[in-house]
Order: C-alpha cells, then structure tokens, then sequence
C-alpha cells in the first residue's frame, strides 16, 4: 500500500491540529476557541484545556481508557445549572415525602473524575413506600429557552460496594426520553436524558423517586460531581459553573466564522489518482456536519468530496442512521451523492473514497458501497472541517480519530484493509 | 516481526523499523519535526501510527 502524503494522527498538543505527513508543517489545521474547555487526558481524568487550544480526548471504558486519543470538535454549548457540582448549596433542592427523608449532602467528600477532591456524598432513603408520592431527591430548577432539545447529564457513582437503581428526570416532563431508571456501580459513570421542552421551565432531578420508573432502591449511598443541562440532543464535554452559568466555545477554524482548515495542501493532492481516509464519528445531528477535501476558489462550483451527516432525515434517527458522500468533478460536470445505512453515526467509523480518473469508489468498515465510472478531479487544495464552501453553517462536530490524503488510488484490498475496524 | 520489534519508547519504534520503512525517511522525519514543531503527548500512539502505516507500506 502507498503512504499517505497527508495524514492526521492526533497525538500533539497545541494551538493547531498537527499533521505528522507532510513532514515540513504544510498539512497543520488551523482551529480557535474563544474559551476554555475540558476533556478526557491520558489518565481518565477530565481537566480543563485552555482557550483556543486542541483537546485530544482518551476514549474510557469501565473508567479507565482504553486507547489512542482523538481530536474532540464540538459546538458551542451552555451550562444552563449554575452549581454543577455544589450540590450542598440551596439551588438544589433537598426534597422528600411520604416514608421519605431528606437528603443527606456531604460535599468534598471523595474523588471525582476530574481527580480533585470535589465528588459530593449523597445518602437517600425513600423508606419502603413505592410510588412518586414517596420520594427522596435532589433537583435544580431552571428558566431556560422555550423550544430547547434539553439534554440534562450527571456523573454518579455509588459510594458503598453495593449497586442503587435510581431515578435521572428532566423536572419539566418525567416522561418518554426525559426519565431514565439508571444503575449506579462502583464506577463512574455519566448519565442522561433529554426532552424537547415546550416551557421555559426545565431542570434535572436524581435520587429516589419511582416516577415513571419503579423498582428503585428503597435507600442509596452515592456520589456526585458535573451537572449539566445544554441544548443539545445529546451532552457534550462537561461544562464546568460556579454560581452561573457557562457557555464553551465552539472549536472553528481561523478566522472565527469558518471550520477548522489546512492552508495550500494542492501539492500533496492528486486529482487524477487519490484517496481521502477518515476515521471517527459524528456528534451532532440537528445541522448539516460535514468534513471535506475542497477547492478553495470552487467551493460548492468546483471539485470536492465531503463526508456528511444525513442532512435530509425528518428525525434524529434517521439522520444519525446513514452517512452521505458528496462530490462534484467540475470538469466535466459530474455530480455525486451516495448514502450508506449505519448502526449509528456517532459510533467509530472508517471510511476511504478512491479515485483514479475512470472510477470512483467508496468504503466504510472494509466494505464498498459504491462504485462510479468518472473521469478525473481538476484538483484540491484544502481539507475542511465543514462544507465544500467551509461554511460555518456545516462544520464538523465530532471525534477526529485518523485522517489521510494518498496521492494514487488504491486497490479494492487495500482500501478493504484500510476501513475495517 | 511487527511485534518483535516493537519498542514503547518514542525513538524506539522510529529507529527499530526504520530498516523495513527505510524507503521513506519523510515518515521518520514527519516524526521527528512533528516533536520539534509541537510537544507530542500521545507518543506511543503516533508511533504505532506510523509503525503500522510502513508496515502496510511493505507488504503491499
């Protein structure tokens, strides 16, 4: 197999995205973010990065992580919850009833995934009445935007060597997609749930209170750390307030209204024979994500390929169940636009797309999904995280796991061998 | 082989495999100037990186 000329592998931090191939610097991406953020490090641990800086985010399983690091790109969110994770102050509500008691708040108390001694011990006990009318629980209240996609997430963990079955609700409408039964274990583990709220009143309440849910535990010794609730489907990155709320930043290319870009990338490129490979997976499914190899003077009216999320889905599922290759050879005009179905778009994917001026090829998880008689690109010279125009209107959210330009074709076994996970 | 000499140090892999990715120094080089240009925390996953891109180069 060829080697790339361009490859992407995240594994440097800093100020850009750094390219290993070329080996001069001539494949950096750009990027921006007006404010800091947090991620995953090496050790599991979530710390803040600062402002305008790569995150390169380890993958965790059972706690512990479990790889190499991909480039986290995401969009400007809101902590809507003040007190993320003061949960002893009084904009948490303490609440109980019936054979329930009132919850016991312990804060500072143990380790949190953060590292720091902030995890909060909390001790519910709804006694052995079942029901909603005998509860013991902790909620925050919020005035929010009337019409948000209210995600509300949480980081529990039981602080016992026994399990709880617990309750996680939007305090708006403890119903569908907006309550959860969950179990809290031995580790770490971040929950949620999200509803589209048709109010201003939304908020996010946990502990011991069977509505909508039943089975839960009569009384539960846990700890909590990183409250969220942002308008977005599903959470993001954690959010870090201390007595207001927060917005981070989008992670965008330079300047501000653009997505994250290489400069001048035509000589590694080749419109004749070539492949464009990426690894990782999309995060966001109300707006058009897109990533792509471009044309800078062509935008939408010259060569392109863009790896898209499914813009044209009426619902969430839809959207997040396909993916869609857009291209357009400009001389002559040919168009292109091939879909493959999914498990779902926000888990790890590898795709390549070949070209050697008479047919064009596309691959996902070792396996083609089409096949197109066409003659040659012009030529490229920039990768996109966004559109084909680099709109700020399609940029990419989402995980950057691996990305590659090889200037020849490759062939059906190595593109096979390239994309399977 | 790919495992036999593989080295968990940052050089280690680079120089180990260099005789097998030889024709390409640029993939050496990408390396190395990757370190001079900016501090590369996730070593080990740059280098398999790497690693497993010369040896595809070879075999193929």
């Amino acid at each position: 197999m060829a080697k790339p000329t361009l490859a992407l592998i995240p594994s440097a931090i800093g100020d850009k995205l750094y390219s290993v191939l070329p080996s001069d610097g001539g494949g950096d991406f750009d990027l921006t973010r007006a404010t800091t953020a947090t991620r995953v490090n090496s050790q599991g641990l979530i710390e803040t990065v600062a402002s305008g800086d790569v995150r390169l985010d380890y993958p965790l399983v059972n706690g512990v992580v479990s790889g190499c690091p991909h480039h986290l790109i995401e969009p400007s969110r809101t902590n809507y919850v003040p007190y993320s994770d003061d949960f002893i102050n009084s904009a948490w509500s303490k609440l109980s009833a019936g054979t329930g008691s009132t919850p016991i708040v312990t804060p500072n108390y143990s380790i949190s995934p953060s590292g720091e001694l902030d995890a909060t011990r909390i001790q519910f006990d709804k006694g052995t009445g079942t029901g909603m009318t005998n509860y013991s629980f902790l909620a925050e209240f919020l005035t929010v935007t009337s019409g948000m996609d209210a995600s509300k997430s949480i980081y529990l963990k039981s602080n016992t060597d026994s399990e709880y079955d617990l309750v996680l609700y939007g305090t708006s409408d403890a119903s569908g997609t907006n309550v959860k039964k969950i179990r809290v274990t031995s580790e770490w583990q971040r929950f949620d749930v999200f509803k589209t709220i048709t109010s201003t009143s939304t908020g996010v309440a946990f502990g011991l209170r069977e509505i909508s849910v039943s089975g839960l535990s009569n009384t539960a010794d846990i700890l909590a750390w990183g409250a969220q609730v942002e308008n977005g489907l599903q959470p993001t990155s954690y959010i870090p307030t201390n007595e207001s709320t927060v917005t981070r930043d989008a992670d965008v290319g330079v300047p501000f209204n653009t997505g994250i870009k290489t400069g001048d990338i035509s000589s590694y490129v080749n419109g004749s024979n070539g492949v464009f490979y990426f690894e990782g997976s999309f995060a966001d499914f109300n707006v058009v994500n897109r990533i792509s190899l471009s044309n800078s003077t062509g935008g939408f009216g010259g060569d392109y390929i863009s790896i898209s999320t499914n813009d044209s889905g009426s619902t969430e599922e839809d959207r997040k169940t396909k993916i869609i290759v857009f291209y357009k050879i400009e001389t002559p005009s040919s168009i292109g636009t091939e879909d493959v179905t999914v498990n779902d778009a926000r888990d790890n994917f590898k795709m390549a797309i070949s070209w050697d001026g008479a047919t064009m090829k596309g691959y996902i998880n070792g396996v083609e999904f089409f096949s197109n008689s066409e003659t040659a690109f012009g030529g490229f010279d920039r990768i996109y995280f966004s559109r084909a125009d680099n709109n700020i209107a399609g940029v990419f959210h989402g995980k950057q796991k691996d990305l590659r330009v090889y200037d020849t074709a490759l062939t059906d076994a190595e593109l096979v061998t390239l994309t399977t996970l | 082989m790919a495992n036999e000499i593989y080295d968990n140090s940052w050089f280690g892999n680079t120089i180990d495999t260099s005789s097998s990715i030889g024709t390409s120094t640029e993939m050496i080089q990408g390396q190395i100037n990757l370190e001079g240009r900016q501090e590369v925390e996730a070593v080990k996953c740059l280098a398999d990186a790497i690693h497993k891109i010369g040896i595809q180069n070879i075999q193929n």
